[in-house]
C-alpha cells in the first residue's frame, strides 16, 4: 500500500479486502464524525451518520474506481447521510442540538462569539454549509470540497464566498479563504 | 484570529469527543452486514430478484412441495435447524466445574477494562474490535434493551477458526457481583450453536417476547454461523445486566485447553 493523503490506498483498484477496508476506514472515521456533528449538531445522530455511512461505504467500495478518492468518497457519503437525515421530520428539532450555554466558560466573550457563528453556519442551507465545513473545518482543499460537494471547483469557490458573506458580511472575502 | 481559526474554535467548542465510535462503527457495520448477507445464502433466489411474480410462484411451488413430503421436510427443518443442538452434558459439567476466577472490585475503583484486540479473518468484516484474547471474542454490536429487570445488549460472539468443540462463557459484575444472563436472542429463529444453560435465572420480557435467562451460555462452535467454511464462526445472544450494575464486567470463558479472562465496560 502506499500513502495518499494521509490515507492508506490500495494498489489495485477494487480488490479491497475486510481489512484493508478496515485500515483505510478507520482514520476516516474521526473527521466523518466531525463532518456530521458540525452540519447535525447532534452528537448522536452524528453517530448514527457514520456508522450508516461506513456501511454503506462497505457494500459500495468495491465500485470505487479511483481509491484515492477514499476519504472524498466516504465524506461525500456521510454529506448525503446527513442531509437525508435532517430531511426526516424527527431531526428539524436538532438543528441547535446542544445548548449553546455549554460554550460559556472561561472565557465568557470568545465563546458568545463563538455560539454566535455556530448559529450562523446553523443558518446556512445545507449546500452552503457543507462547504464551509469542509473547507474551513476539516481543512480540506477546494477540488477535494468540489468533489464531495458533486459540483465544480469554480461553483464551490462561488457558493464558498457567497457562504463567507452571510456569515462575515464585514471580513474580507479573500482574508477569510486563508 | 482568521476566520478559519473562529469556525475551528465556535465547532470544536461543543464538538463532543468519541474515542470509541471506530469501535461501534466496526461492530455496527459486521453486524448490518450479516443482516444483509444472510439473504443471500439462498443462491438460487438470485435469478428471482426483481421478479416478484416469479418468486411467489416458487414460493407456491415450495409450499406443496412441503405438503406431499407430509411434514418430513418440516420435521428435519425444525429438528436441525430451529432448536439448539442437544450439548455434551459431560463436557460442559467439566467446563462449569472449573472455577470462576474473577476478580472483585471495590465500589468506586476503576474498572479494569481489557485492551480492545482485533482479531483478523476472513469474514470478520471490517474495522472488527474484539473483546478478548482469543479464542474467543465478544463484539457488542451497541443494540441495547431496557426492561424493568435491567438493560440487555445484543452481542456477538466469534470463535478462532482453530478451536473447536464446546465453549462454556460466564460473566459477573466485579463491583456489584450480580450475575449476568445470558437470552436467546427471540428475534432469531436459529441459535446458530449459542445456547444460553447453566440454571434459569429468571423470566423477562424483550423484544417483545417473553425469554428465559441463563446464568451461562454455551457456544457450539461446530454450530455457529459461517456464511462460508473459511469464515470465522459467529454467533449472537442478549445479555443481560441487573438494574443496579455496575458496568463493570468480567468474563471468563473456558473451552478445551483454555481459560479466557477478560473485562468489559458497558
Amino acid at each position: 500500500m502506499e500513502q495518499v493523503a494521509g490515507v492508506k490506498v490500495l494498489e489495485m483498484p477494487g480488490a479491497v479486502s475486510e481489512h484493508d477496508f478496515g485500515d483505510l476506514l478507520r482514520p476516516l472515521i474521526e473527521p466523518g464524525f466531525r463532518l456530521a456533528f458540525a452540519m447535525l449538531r447532534d452528537p448522536q445522530a452524528a453517530e448514527d451518520v457514520v456508522q450508516e455511512a461506513s456501511f454503506t461505504a462497505w457494500r459500495k467500495v468495491a465500485r470505487l474506481n479511483d481509491p484515492s478518492r477514499l476519504r472524498a468518497w466516504f465524506l461525500g457519503v456521510v454529506a448525503n447521510k446527513c442531509r437525508n437525515a435532517r430531511r426526516g421530520k424527527w431531526k428539524v428539532g436538532v438543528t441547535l442540538g446542544l445548548p449553546d450555554e455549554l460554550s460559556v466558560v472561561s472565557n465568557e466573550e470568545r465563546s458568545m462569539q463563538g455560539a454566535d457563528l455556530r448559529r450562523a453556519v446553523a443558518r446556512l442551507d445545507h449546500d452552503d454549509r457543507l462547504v464551509v465545513v469542509l473547507y474551513f473545518y476539516l481543512d480540506m482543499p477546494l477540488d477535494e470540497v468540489a468533489l464531495i460537494a458533486g459540483s465544480s471547483v469554480a461553483a464551490t469557490r462561488a457558493r464558498l464566498y457567497r457562504s463567507v458573506r452571510r456569515l462575515r458580511p464585514d471580513v474580507a472575502v479573500q482574508e477569510a479563504l486563508k | 484570529m482568521s476566520f478559519r481559526a473562529e469556525i475551528h474554535d465556535a465547532i470544536d467548542e461543543v464538538t463532543p469527543p468519541a474515542p470509541m465510535l471506530a469501535s461501534r462503527v466496526g461492530a455496527y457495520v459486521l453486524a448490518e452486514d450479516r443482516v444483509v448477507r444472510r439473504p443471500r445464502l439462498g443462491t438460487w433466489m438470485r435469478p428471482l430478484r426483481g421478479m416478484a411474480g416469479v418468486l411467489a410462484a416458487a414460493l407456491v411451488v415450495m409450499l406443496l412441495a412441503g405438503l406431499v413430503l407430509g411434514g418430513r421436510l418440516w420435521r428435519d427443518w425444525n429438528t436441525n435447524v430451529n432448536r439448539p443442538m442437544p450439548i455434551n452434558h459431560t463436557q460442559l459439567k467439566a467446563l462449569e466445574d472449573r472455577p470462576l476466577n474473577l476478580p472483585v472490585i471495590e465500589a468506586g475503583a476503576a474498572c479494569p477494562i481489557s485492551l480492545l484486540d482485533s482479531p483478523v479473518g476472513p469474514g470478520l468484516g471490517p474495522l472488527v474490535y474484539g473483546d478478548g484474547v482469543g479464542p474467543v471474542y465478544a463484539q457488542g454490536t451497541g443494540l441495547r434493551y431496557g426492561t424493568s429487570w435491567g438493560t440487555y445488549i445484543l452481542t456477538g460472539y466469534v470463535v478462532r477458526p482453530t478451536f473447536t468443540g464446546l465453549v462454556l462463557i460466564r460473566a459477573r459484575d466485579l463491583q456489584t457481583n450480580q450475575m449476568v444472563v445470558f437470552a436467546h436472542n427471540p428475534v432469531n429463529k436459529d441459535y446458530y450453536g449459542a445456547i444460553p444453560s447453566g440454571n434459569v435465572a429468571g423470566k423477562d420480557f424483550v423484544l417483545e417476547h417473553q425469554v428465559l435467562t441463563y446464568t451461562e451460555l454455551a457456544l457450539q462452535t461446530e454450530k455457529m454461523y459461517r456464511e462460508v467454511a473459511a469464515f470465522w464462526p459467529l454467533a449472537g445472544t442478549l445479555q443481560g445486566f441487573p438494574n443496579g450494575s455496575s458496568g463493570c464486567i468480567g468474563f471468563q470463558v473456558d473451552g478445551a485447553g483454555f481459560t479466557e479472562h477478560f473485562v468489559v465496560g458497558y
